[in-house]
């Protein structure tokens, strides 16, 4: 059609108005901008909340233990008189940069292997691609876990953990995006020029694969605080008194189940349910705001 | 299309999955050679304290001074003729300990499974058919809502509400040890210890599937082929469940296929909440204590599964696509 | 006499992101009992639009005004559900062939089969037979055998067969057409003709054969109507037409046909494309292309007016344009313009 003659064939966000475009695509997502709106106050939630609050989680009241929620204990105590929301903000931190830093890790895996893939092409291609579907295959809560318990629960043996197998998206949406892009004018035009292999493949595809690895990794936000806070949950993930969402809920179990502390239970797991609800949104929000074509039903 | 099409499909389909299966049975070795005694303590069956000169025999005797390839393949042959090692816990042999758990976790996956698949028909039909409607955006949201909550929050606030303040229903084990009910009444009774494992074990998979359908059905809706049905005459409730239904079932049957491994391995988090004796508990339970053949037995099972499914989804689709012919 | 099909100042609206596009502006068109009518227009001039907007197939976002009138009752204002039982016994159309025309899961005996037990009632044998019965008649080979065949198994111009059947089998009063023949090649273009004039001669249904192709309505239609830029522009017997076409537009047409008689004169294709019907058009809308356009075409709208019995034109030369096509081939009758589409 000569709408493609019109519209430069350039991708979304590689101009800045292409990166306008995509804000104000993104903005008309009305839960989108409502999701980043609590991602960002509940990471500034845990980053200076706990310094305005006159507690730590780790100092212990008998006197105050099991408390329901109070003025004085917004969501209430533990057995042991820590004040929970604190201990919610502090693991929060905790979990949030699990998460970001699996994504980050995997990102970088993923790129990187989608890139040479569909880059080089070839065996070495339909090698790497039989190793990602090598990865699919194995259920990924299950690997991770026997990993973590095999290497010792820790900050960097978790987060290494979950990025290792969750990276494969990524790679095929690179692989995919290389494999189109790599036959687009402007990057045989740059071939032309002379231009060296690794410099096109980094300055002249990736930008334009940035929108598909972007909503990817926010998505991917959500499953590596999934996977942390199963893990965590299973009593598998980081030890006392460290202790993430999902650790605070592998505590709660007894109290709430059988003493009915419902508190202990209901806060943390509303964080990761807010957290990754938004995330959800945003991520759909995103989806649509880098590629206008796919229309929302 | 002939039967024999469908086999030499099927059979070619098979070998395809055989690389695959190699790859996994590599990265499950390399596992095995992480693990703190490597093969010749999974052989052996004790986590118990060895002297350097029993290591030393052991590890003629295991073939551990053989090159990694060879080892690699002995412990392949081992596992293919049904050799997993014994449990370092109970010494009983591995496929033994998970086979005694595996009834458990298939009666908890498979009802989970239907009813997600019913679930997830009736809401998402209902909601396609009534694009942008109230109902439509409610079911939509509450998908987004599910997918998005954690299993094992909602188990323990299910848990909360049901068992601990209205006491309706049981909060762990799969029969009620006290009462030895026989007959009906404890197929009633094992129902009940059922119920709150099978809504939390489904909630992910209802949401996702209900997604599912709807898109689906939404795309088979702007079909032409739904046009010419109405415009023949048919009413409405024919359009959407004669001429509609099947269309968008086939890639939902597809998906519900691919949802088996994922219940089996949300399985893990509802055994533990309600102390359910399945094989997602047991992985737990060697997880905490180290039982390394059984963890890597079930992982070698898990995975097993996921490309069985895979399999059975692409051959399904086939069956039930008239425009797919095996060639 | 009240004619079967009475549609009246007919206009339908779409909402876009460019603003509302005017599809169908004013139409007005009559089909009497047993009458081939033949409506003529390139895509986009509303002719198919009006053809679903009778059939109430028109996706819901679509704003319809004016009647729609079929045997007295307005079929705009009727209940759904009424309206709904009306299509197969009394109305009944033709798509134009695609893979997404049919059931691609369900075979194609089934799918004529549950149209007719639907209408007709009876035993699912009965309506088996029934379905066989339209697939012999228009001409599928091998009937007991393709019953049972799915849609993707029969050729592009056995589907189109199928899709006759299908419309055919509750023996409607009034067939409407979309482009049935478009996609086929010329020779089963003219079996399929054939096969509609034959069926219309035994069945005794009037039909309305949507088409760009004006060379296909000579020897089918009894009447035709152009439609430009969802209005109509020219209408009447279609030897008046043939003989003595009263727009520049219809002349357009007819010029770019191949004619068997003029073997060796040039073919002419109307230049430039349709204007944008989401922008408000003041004149005459062919007039960006109409090599007989003056300043009046540009400013003020010609509604359509009847020039002689039964022939209507919507051109305020109609009275000077020749009777019959220009002699000289090197005169034009349309010039070239600017394409208009953004």
């Amino acid at each position: 059609m000569s709408s493609a003659l019109v519209t430069p064939a350039v991708p979304v966000v590689r101009s800045a108005r292409g990166r306008f475009e995509a804000w104000r695509r993104f903005r008309r997502h009305r839960m989108a901008v409502l999701g980043l709106a609590v991602l960002a106050t509940i990471a500034l939630a845990v980053l200076v909340g706990p310094l305005l609050i006159g507690y730590d989680s780790e100092t212990i009241a008998l006197a105050s233990k099991n408390q329901p929620p109070s003025l004085a204990h917004l969501m209430g105590t533990d057995e042991l008189g820590r004040d929970q929301l604190v201990r919610v903000l502090d693991g929060g931190r905790l979990t949030l940069s699990v998460a970001v830093s699996a994504v980050v890790f995997s990102l970088v895996v993923g790129v990187v292997v989608g890139a040479v893939a569909g880059y080089v092409g070839g065996a070495l291609d339909n090698v790497l691609m039989r190793v990602v579907d090598v990865f699919y295959s194995l259920p990924s809560l299950f690997v991770v876990i026997l990993l973590v318990i095999l290497v010792g629960a820790g900050f960097w043996p978790i987060v290494t953990a979950i990025a290792l197998f969750s990276w494969m998206n990524t790679a095929r949406l690179v692989r995919a995006s290389y494999l189109t892009l790599k036959q687009r004018e402007f990057v045989e035009a740059a071939r032309g020029t002379g231009v060296g292999h690794l410099r096109i493949a980094v300055r002249h595809i990736l930008p334009g694969a940035l929108g598909p690895i972007i909503v990817t990794a926010t998505l991917g936000i959500a499953a590596a605080i999934l996977s942390e806070s199963a893990l965590s949950f299973l009593g598998l993930g980081f030890q006392p008194p460290q202790a993430t969402w999902g650790g605070l809920l592998y505590e709660a179990q007894r109290p709430v189940v059988s003493l009915g502390h419902w508190w202990r239970g209901l806060f943390p797991g509303l964080m990761i349910f807010l957290v990754v609800l938004s995330v959800n949104y945003v991520g759909d929000g995103l989806r649509d705001a880098v590629d206008p074509k796919r229309r929302r039903s | 299309m002939g039967h024999r099409a469908v086999t030499a499909y099927v059979i070619r389909r098979c070998l395809q999955a055989i690389p695959l299966l190699l790859g996994i049975s590599v990265i499950i070795f390399v596992l095995l050679q992480m693990t703190p005694g490597g093969p010749m303590a999974a052989g052996e069956g004790a986590a118990t304290q060895v002297s350097p000169e029993q290591i030393a025999r052991l590890r003629g005797r295991y073939g551990l001074d053989d090159p990694l390839v060879v080892q690699y393949f002995n412990w392949l042959g081992g596992v293919l003729t049904g050799d997993w090692g014994s449990s370092f816990d109970t010494g009983r042999p591995v496929l033994e300990a998970i086979g005694a758990r595996v009834p458990v976790t298939l009666q908890l996956t498979v009802v989970a499974l239907v009813l997600s698949v019913l679930i997830a028909v009736v809401v998402g039909v209902f909601a396609a058919s009534r694009q942008n409607s109230l109902v439509d955006h409610a079911a939509t949201g509450a998908s987004f809502i599910g997918l998005s909550t954690p299993s094992f929050w909602f188990g323990i606030m299910l848990l909360y509400v049901f068992s601990f303040q209205l006491r309706l229903l049981p909060s762990s084990g799969l029969t009620d040890l006290r009462a030895r009910h026989t007959g009906f009444a404890a197929v009633l009774d094992q129902a009940e210890h059922l119920i709150l494992p099978v809504a939390v074990l489904s909630l992910m998979s209802v949401a996702s599937l209900t997604r599912y359908v709807r898109s689906s059905m939404i795309d088979v809706l702007g079909q032409d082929y739904l046009r010419t049905a109405r415009g023949s005459g048919l009413p409405e409730r024919t359009v959407v469940l004669r001429h509609g239904l099947p269309n968008a079932a086939i890639p939902v049957v597809t998906v519900a296929v691919l949802a088996l491994p994922e219940l089996f391995l949300g399985a893990v988090i509802t055994e533990t909440i309600f102390g359910l004796p399945g094989m997602g508990r047991l992985f737990v339970e060697s997880a905490d204590l180290r039982d390394y053949p059984v963890l890597l037995g079930i992982l070698l099972i898990a995975a097993v599964l996921v490309v069985v499914s895979n399999l059975l989804a692409d051959v399904l689709y086939g069956r039930l696509d008239p425009r797919i012919t095996y060639v | 006499m009240t004619p079967l099909l009475d549609i009246t100042d007919l206009s339908i609206r779409f909402r876009t992101d460019d603003g509302e596009l005017r599809a169908v502006d004013g139409v007005s068109l009559q089909v009497a009992e047993g009458e081939v009518l033949g409506v003529v227009g390139e895509s986009g001039s509303g002719k198919s639009v009006t053809a679903l907007t009778v059939m109430g197939l028109l996706a819901g976002d679509a704003a319809v005004t004016g009647q729609v009138r079929y045997r007295g009752a307005d079929l705009l204002t009727m209940d759904p559900t009424k309206r709904r039982a009306l299509c197969g016994p009394e109305l009944a159309m033709v798509y134009q062939d695609s893979m997404a025309v049919l059931n691609p899961t369900m075979t194609v005996g089934r799918q004529i089969a549950m149209v007719v037990r639907h209408h007709r009632g009876g035993t699912k044998k009965a309506a088996m037979e029934r379905a066989a019965e339209m697939l012999d008649l228009v001409g599928i080979p091998d009937v007991r055998a393709r019953v049972a065949d799915y849609p993707h198994q029969f050729s592009g111009g056995q589907r189109q067969r199928i899709l006759i059947a299908l419309a055919l089998c509750c023996e409607p009063r009034l067939l409407i057409a979309d482009e049935p023949t478009t996609a086929l090649d010329v020779t089963v273009q003219a079996q399929i003709v054939e096969l509609v004039r034959k069926l219309r001669s035994e069945l005794g249904m009037a039909v309305v054969w949507v088409t760009h192709d004006l060379g296909v309505l000579a020897g089918l239609a009894d009447s035709v109507a152009v439609m430009y830029a969802g209005r109509v522009v020219e209408r009447g017997p279609v030897d008046t037409i043939y003989a003595g076409p009263r727009h520049p537009y219809t002349e357009g047409l007819l010029r770019s046909l191949p004619r068997l008689d003029a073997a060796g004169e040039r073919l002419t294709a109307i230049p430039g494309g349709l204007p944008d019907l989401t922008q408000p058009i003041p004149g005459c809308a062919f007039s960006p292309r109409c090599g007989w356009s003056t300043e009046h075409c540009t400013e003020e709208r010609p509604d359509l007016h009847e020039i002689e019995t039964l022939h209507a034109s919507a051109c305020f030369r109609a009275a000077e344009l020749p009777a019959g096509l220009p002699a000289d081939p090197d005169e034009p009758a349309v010039r070239p313009v600017e394409v208009m589409h953004r």
